[in-house]
C-alpha cells in the first residue's frame, strides 16, 4: 500500500493590509493567489483544488475563470465565519492527503474596510436557513446587531466568573500585539500603544474599547497547499489540524453553556494528530477579533490553565521575548482583520524564517486559530520539517 | 411589514415561533418546553435538542430572572438603535426556566447600576399593532 501523501505549504501570497485598497474583492484574492503560485513554483494552470474559505471575496468560480482553471478536480466552500480560511486549510490537507487533488489554493481576500461589508456596521447578512430568523427576532430586535456585543457578553460573563477587577488585561493584549504589528511594518499599526492609551480609549461594546475591536482592513492572503510523498527539511508541514462546534452553533444568547465554543474540541484534534502539546510550541497566531479571545483561546487550547490566561498576559508571557510570543505580526487587532489568512501566511514566515523584525528566533512549531460565526473553530499545528 | 412609529428592528414571525409573538402581543411570555423530558427550550425549535421528541408546549413562564451577562453599546452601528445609545442589551436567565438564557433590551437602568446577577422584571412593549416585544427593567 503506498502511504498517503503529507501536507505540506509550499506558497504564500499577501497584498498589503489597507484601508481602502482601491482594488475589487476579486483582484486582491488573484493578486495574493498569484503571488502564493509562484511562491511555490508552479504555474495557474497546476492548481487542480480550490477551496473557498468564507461567503464572502471571491469565489471558486471566479478564481477558475480568472486563472484560466479547466480542469479543476476538487472544490469546497466553508461555512464558519472566521474560522473559515483555517479550516479551509484542513480540506485542503485533506484533498491532498487523499489524492483528490495535487495542488490546492486557499486564497482569501476582501475589502473589508472600504467595501459594503463591515463587520462593525450593519449588514454584513451573511446568513443562510435559520440563523436569519435567529439573527432578527431574537438578537437585532434587542440591539444585537454586529459582532462586538456578542463578544463583549462572553467577556463580561467570563469576567464575573473569574473574578476580574479591571479589564487591564485586555489592554496588555493591545499593547504586546500593537509593539508586534509595528515590527512586522505591514499592516494598519504605525505606533504602539501604551495601557493608559487603552485604558482611556472610548467604549465601543461594554466591557469593550476601541483597542479591544480588531481594525477593519482591506487585503488579501492566500496559501497554497501540496501532497508530497517525502517532506524535505525546510518544509512547512500542516502536522495537526481540527476544527470544533459549539453547543447550540447559530443560537449564541441561549447556548448552554454560555461560554461553550468549538475551540478546546479543535485544539483537541490537532493536538492529538500532531502528537505534541501546548508545551511544545514556539509561537501562536490566535484569532483574535477582540482583545478578550486570545486571553480565551490560551485557556481554552490548554496554555494556560483555567482562569491564568490573565496573569500569563500581564506578565507579557505572549509578547516577543515571552514564553509563548502570540500574534507576531500583530493579528486581526493591530495588523488589520483578513479574517485570519494573515494568521497562517505569518506562521508560515515564522517557521521558514523570514518574518523579519518579528521572527521568533528558532521557531520549529507554531500553532493558529480561527474563530467566528458565533464559535465555530479551527486549530492548526503548523512545523518546520 | 414596515419597522413604523417604534423606530428600530423589527421581528419577521415564522410559523416556528409565531407562537411566541402571539404570546407576546398578549403579554405573556411563551416558551417551548418538551413533554417528554420536561425540557425549556429556546431558541424555538423543531425538536427537543435534549430527547429528540418532537413533543413540544409552548408553556407560559413568568417574564422574569437575572443579568447573566450584558453590555452596553456606545458606538454606532448603522442600524435604528443608534439614537439610543447608549444602551444596554442583557442576556437574562429566566427564573422559572433557568436553562434558559435570553437577549433583551434593559430598560429603566443606568448603565452603571448594571451587573450581573440583578434581578429584572419583564416589560412588554407595544412596538405595533402586531408586534410586541419583551424588554427587561431592574426589579424594584
Amino acid at each position: 500500500m503506498v502511504p498517503s501523501p503529507t501536507a505540506i505549504i509550499v506558497g504564500i501570497g499577501e497584498t498589503e493590509i489597507s484601508k481602502d485598497s482601491g482594488r475589487s474583492d476579486v483582484r486582491l484574492n488573484l493578486e495574493a493567489s498569484l503571488a502564493a503560485l509562484s511562491d511555490g513554483g508552479i504555474v495557474a494552470t497546476d492548481v487542480d483544488g480550490i477551496v473557498v474559505p468564507a461567503l464572502v471575496g471571491a469565489t471558486a468560480e471566479d478564481l477558475m475563470s480568472a486563472l484560466g482553471l479547466a480542469d479543476l478536480a476538487y472544490s469546497a466552500a466553508i461555512h464558519m465565519g472566521g474560522a473559515g480560511p483555517l479550516a479551509a486549510l484542513a480540506h485542503a490537507r485533506l484533498a491532498v492527503t487523499s489524492g483528490a487533488a495535487q495542488n490546492v489554493l486557499v486564497s482569501f481576500g476582501q475589502n473589508g474596510r472600504s467595501g459594503s461589508q463591515r463587520l462593525g456596521r450593519r449588514p454584513p447578512r451573511l446568513q443562510i436557513s435559520s440563523a436569519t430568523t435567529y439573527r432578527r427576532n431574537y438578537e437585532a430586535v434587542h440591539g444585537f446587531v454586529v459582532p462586538a456585543p456578542f463578544y463583549a457578553l462572553w467577556a463580561q460573563r467570563y469576567m464575573y466568573e473569574n473574578g476580574w477587577t479591571s479589564t487591564e488585561p485586555l489592554a496588555h493584549v493591545a499593547r504586546i500585539q500593537s509593539e508586534h504589528a509595528v515590527l512586522n511594518g505591514l499592516g494598519l499599526a504605525d505606533r504602539a500603544l501604551t495601557v493608559e492609551e487603552h485604558q482611556t480609549s472610548r467604549l465601543i461594546s461594554s466591557p469593550f474599547r476601541l483597542y479591544d475591536c480588531s481594525r477593519e482592513a482591506d487585503g488579501a492572503a492566500a496559501i497554497l497547499v501540496r501532497g508530497v510523498a517525502n517532506p524535505q527539511p525546510g518544509d512547512v508541514v500542516i502536522r495537526g489540524i481540527g476544527e470544533g462546534h459549539p453547543p447550540q452553533p447559530d443560537q449564541p444568547l441561549a447556548r448552554r453553556p454560555f461560554l461553550g465554543s468549538g475551540m478546546p474540541g479543535a485544539a483537541r484534534r490537532a493536538f492529538d494528530m500532531a502528537g505534541c502539546s501546548p508545551e511544545d510550541l514556539d509561537f501562536a497566531e490566535l484569532y483574535d477579533a477582540f482583545s478578550f479571545n486570545v486571553i480565551w483561546q490560551l485557556e481554552q487550547i490548554g496554555i494556560c490553565e483555567p482562569g491564568a490566561g490573565a496573569a500569563f498576559v500581564l506578565d507579557s508571557q505572549i509578547a516577543l521575548d515571552g514564553k509563548l510570543p502570540v500574534n507576531t505580526h500583530g493579528g486581526l487587532l493591530a495588523q488589520g482583520h483578513l479574517w485570519g489568512a494573515a494568521h497562517i501566511t505569518e506562521a508560515v514566515k515564522q517557521l521558514r524564517g523570514t518574518a523579519g523584525k518579528a521572527q521568533v528566533s528558532g521557531a520549529r512549531r507554531g500553532l493558529v486559530t480561527g474563530s467566528g460565526d458565533f464559535g465555530d473553530a479551527s486549530v492548526a499545528i503548523l512545523e518546520v520539517s | 411589514m414596515g419597522d413604523g412609529l417604534y423606530g428600530r428592528t423589527l421581528p419577521q414571525p415564522t410559523e416556528l415561533d409565531g407562537p411566541y409573538w402571539d404570546g407576546l402581543r398578549r403579554h405573556e411570555l411563551l416558551i417551548q418546553r418538551c413533554t417528554d423530558c420536561q425540557s425549556y427550550l429556546w431558541y424555538p425549535t423543531e425538536v427537543c435538542s435534549r430527547c429528540q421528541s418532537f413533543s413540544m408546549q409552548w408553556t407560559p413562564v413568568a417574564p422574569t430572572g437575572e443579568i447573566y451577562s450584558f453590555t452596553t453599546q456606545y458606538q454606532r452601528t448603522g442600524s435604528k438603535f443608534d439614537e439610543d445609545i447608549p444602551y444596554t442589551s442583557v442576556i437574562v436567565q429566566l427564573a422559572e426556566a433557568s436553562e434558559v438564557t435570553m437577549g433583551g433590551l434593559l430598560v429603566e437602568a443606568d448603565p452603571d447600576q448594571v451587573r450581573v446577577g440583578l434581578p429584572v422584571v419583564g416589560v412588554f412593549v407595544d412596538a405595533t399593532p402586531e408586534i410586541t416585544l419583551l424588554q427587561f427593567r431592574p426589579q424594584t
